[in-house]
């Protein structure tokens, strides 16, 4: 029988970005013009099949993007296999928290940790405040995926998860792609240095930005 | 106590009857209704304008005394009996003075000129809702019910409303800002931002004001607008009202706000950040945290749970409701602190550890956070820190929240805060046994026919009622049906019944409690009763005579007691 394997996905990035509206439309193919600013965290699942019959079921936490809760973001991100950060490209400051957010992953989550850098609401592009060369510059560097999507129209959302579902188990550890084993796990076991993610993400350039 | 009230745990016909023809002036509490302001100006002995109480109060003292006794509940009971925010953080006590706002202010610390520009502001922002011109006057006149015939305005059982009543119910305005002035949430979404900033500034300038004599403002009263100060530093809390309920009302309000904002942020956190620095911009921090406030407001402008501190929960067989708190009993490595299950915005049942009662305003809080619509959608499950400020307002409990059906939610609580996979497992465990039992079937059937009709009682007059059953700290009422289907008259209906039990309680300061309370409008009469094990409000058309409100009343009373084991949640299982 075809493959079938576990990862845990983390969303971050400030309020309203479209964390939530992301997940909605990824898991569900919804999207609310109104939508409740996420209190904690939500917990959904997507399973995603590959093109060689595996199939990723991803365990996705969509964390609060509210300043009160970040210090309950390493909780999640701790044992997550892989790492979305959002910002709005109609607002410049939710680049920078994205990108502060990256760096404390870079520091602090597992240093195989696959991270994607989405700039949501492409729908808006005429209020777009954050051009695609900068941010797939930065992405780039920092050897990031890079996407943008549009919750609303869907655009660009399917595709994110996709290539994500196509690089996790080739970089993944053995013990991220079993489920409840990979929650248990210590997720704090690559805690060290940027070497390490240098390696991760070098994997990650190639096919990183044909978005 | 007087010698007339009604021995404790004897509803029955007989006290009631006797209390009516008890010679004692001060069991019934009447005032004739007068067409030019119905609300019963008076009834409620509010002070009739503005005042300001020094702290702390010798009046604070009487409250204990007179207040009835708490009913006798099982010490371990599900819900702690909690005599209301209000009743256990600030004294009801009577107003030491009464003073206008041109008096309070005039009567300040003589720098006249600052004063006069605050005074000046004051009534500018005010102007514009004084309109109402009846200025209730004095007049807490007793009357013995035998001795008054109450002249009926009108024939008819409902006449319309006078412009003034229509008028009245302007939505209610709630602000909290923090001792500094500086803005943290205005239940308004309308209007300019600047007029509301200035509103505030003035808030602040007044509160301060009494502050430098050391003085708490709690009521101003102009027009027929009342202003309501809660003072909780670094935070201030203000209602501005014109519905003409008791201060009690608003004030309780402004408590449940502060604790929705303490159960996002703990009190030792709050009180950190402004130490920290004192001009803090919390409003910053709190952002996406006011619908959480604004539902709480929302419930608040047409409930009764927080006015009676009790909880209602959902209509159910007695013993499914009692299988389903079973499937909740979690494994003993599961560190929980309360699970409970939800339908349609109430409780189904709740197990907590045998000496952990829930307190009340925490279920409140708890309901109003995890209600909302995102939570409880189909295969939802959430991870949330949420401080139950009762049980301890210095740290959060993680609770897991999924739904185990569109609206119907599995909920468990823990001081873990990596307690999400024990919670899952837990989870599964639940919607097993529920499944296997085809619980979730009848879950879902309750929530439909949890809501019923007064007419379904068939008692002949009775218009609406509200029965709370004092042991088990919970309530139930049907649904408001004609003439009560709309805002406007909800929101009356629910403003008498909350005077008529601010009378019974005395919250406002009154020299006593009172057992029973019986006022007429000219479209209702309300009557309250209280005893230990029960409290009961009717409405019922004003052309009924007394005794057959009085015997309306014992007939819900009665049956409520028939129908208790459906009604009220009892005997949930403990762990
Ligand atoms: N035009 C447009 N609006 C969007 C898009 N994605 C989200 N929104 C809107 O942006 C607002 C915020 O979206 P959410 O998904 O709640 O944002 P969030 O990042 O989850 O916010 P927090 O839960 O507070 O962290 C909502 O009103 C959405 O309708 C998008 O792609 N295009
Ligand atoms: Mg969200």
């Amino acid at each position: 029988m075809s493959k079938q394997l576990q990862f845990k996905l983390v969303l971050l990035g400030e309020s309203a970005v479209g964390k939530s509206s992301l997940v909605l439309r990824f898991v569900k193919d919804q999207f609310d013009d109104y939508r409740e600013s996420t209190i904690g965290a939500a917990f959904l699942t997507q399973t995603v099949s590959l093109e060689d019959g595996t199939s990723v079921k991803f365990e996705i936490w969509d964390t609060a993007g509210q300043e009160r809760y970040k210090s309950l973001a390493p909780m999640y991100y701790r044992s997550a296999a892989c790492a979305i950060c959002v910002y709005d490209i109609t607002q410049s400051a939710s680049l920078e928290k994205a990108k502060s957010w990256i760096r404390e992953l870079q520091r602090q989550a597992d240093p195989s940790i696959v991270i994607a850098l989405c700039g949501n609401k492409a729908d808006l592009a005429a209020r777009r405040q954050v051009s695609q060369e900068e941010a797939q510059k930065f992405a780039e560097e920092e050897g990031l995926m890079w996407c943008e999507t549009s919750a609303k129209t869907g655009e660009g959302v399917n595709d994110i998860f996709d290539r994500i579902a196509h690089k996790l188990p080739q970089v993944a550890p053995p013990q991220a792609q079993r489920g409840a084993a990979a929650a248990k796990g210590p997720g704090g076991a690559g805690k060290s240095v940027d070497l390490n993610k240098q390696g991760g993400a070098g994997a990650t350039g190639p096919e990183g930005c044909n978005c | 106590m007087s010698p007339e009230l009604p021995p404790p745990g004897t509803p029955k016909f007989g006290p009631l009857s006797r209390l009516l023809h008890a010679p004692a002036q001060n069991l019934l509490n009447i005032t004739p209704s007068r067409p030019a302001s119905p609300i019963l100006q008076g009834q409620v002995q509010m002070p009739p304008s503005s005042f300001v109480e020094p702290e702390p109060s010798v009046h604070s003292l009487d409250m204990d005394a007179l207040s009835l006794a708490e009913p006798e509940q099982d010490p371990d009971g599900l819900l702690a009996y909690e005599p209301s925010p209000e009743e256990s953080v600030i004294s009801a006590s009577p107003p030491s003075s009464h003073i206008t706002p041109d008096t309070i202010i005039a009567s300040g610390s003589g720098q006249d000129s600052a004063s006069h520009v605050l005074r000046e502001q004051l009534r500018r922002t005010l102007s514009h809702r004084s309109g109402g011109s009846t200025r209730s006057s004095p007049h807490g006149r007793r009357t013995h019910l035998a001795e008054e015939q109450l002249p009926l305005s009108s024939a008819s059982d409902y006449p319309p409303l006078t412009p003034f009543e229509a008028g009245r119910y302007e939505d209610r305005k709630y602000y909290v800002l923090t001792n500094a002035g500086k803005p943290v949430f205005m239940s308004q979404k309308e209007g300019s931002e600047e007029e509301a900033m200035n509103a505030m500034g003035i808030m602040q300038a007044l509160i301060s004001v009494f502050a430098e004599d050391g003085d708490k403002v709690r009521y101003i009263t102009a027009g027929s607008t009342r202003i309501t100060f809660l003072l909780r530093p670094p935070l201030y809390y203000v209602c501005v009202s014109s519905w003409g309920e008791p201060g009690s009302i608003t004030r309780t309000h402004l408590e449940y706000l502060h604790l929705q904002i303490l159960s996002s942020l703990t009190l030792s956190q709050l009180t950190k950040l402004f130490e920290r620095r004192g001009n803090f911009d919390l409003g910053r921090l709190l952002t996406g945290a006011e619908p959480l406030m604004r539902s709480l407001l929302a419930t608040a402008q047409i409930s009764l749970e927080t006015t009676l501190s009790a909880m209602q929960c959902l209509r159910m067989d007695m013993v499914k409701r009692r299988r389903i708190g079973e499937t909740l009993l979690p494994p003993s490595k599961l560190n929980l602190v309360y699970a409970l299950i939800i339908a349609s915005g109430r409780v189904i049942t709740l197990v907590r550890p045998r000496k952990h009662s829930i307190n009340p305003s925490d279920l409140h809080i708890l309901l109003n956070t995890i209600t909302s619509p995102s939570l409880l959608a189909q295969d939802a499950e959430s991870w949330l820190p949420i401080c139950l400020p009762r049980f301890n307002s210095d740290g959060f409990l993680y609770t897991y929240v999924g739904a185990l059906r569109e609206g119907v939610g599995l909920v468990g609580l823990c001081a873990d805060r990596d307690g999400w996979e024990g919670m899952r497992e837990w989870r599964g465990a639940v919607e097993k046994k529920l499944e296997e039992e085809a619980l979730l079937g009848t879950i879902e059937k309750a929530a439909l026919t949890h809501p019923y009709s007064v007419v379904e009682l068939g008692i002949h007059g009775l218009r609406h009622f509200v029965y709370k059953s004092r042991i088990n700290v919970q309530f139930t009422q049907p649904e408001f049906d004609s003439p009560y289907d709309t805002d406007i008259e909800r929101w009356r209906l629910i403003t008498l019944y909350q005077q008529v039990h601010d009378a019974l309680h005395a919250r406002s300061g009154q020299k006593e409690a009172l057992t029973l309370q019986y006022i007429r409008t000219p479209r209702e009469a309300i009557m309250g009763w209280i005893t230990k094990p029960f409290e009961v409000y009717v409405a019922v058309s004003p052309h009924l005579p007394k005794p057959a409100c009085v015997s309306a009343a014992n007939m819900v009373v009665n049956w409520a007691k028939k129908e208790e084991g459906r009604l009220f949640l009892k005997d949930a299982p403990v762990f």
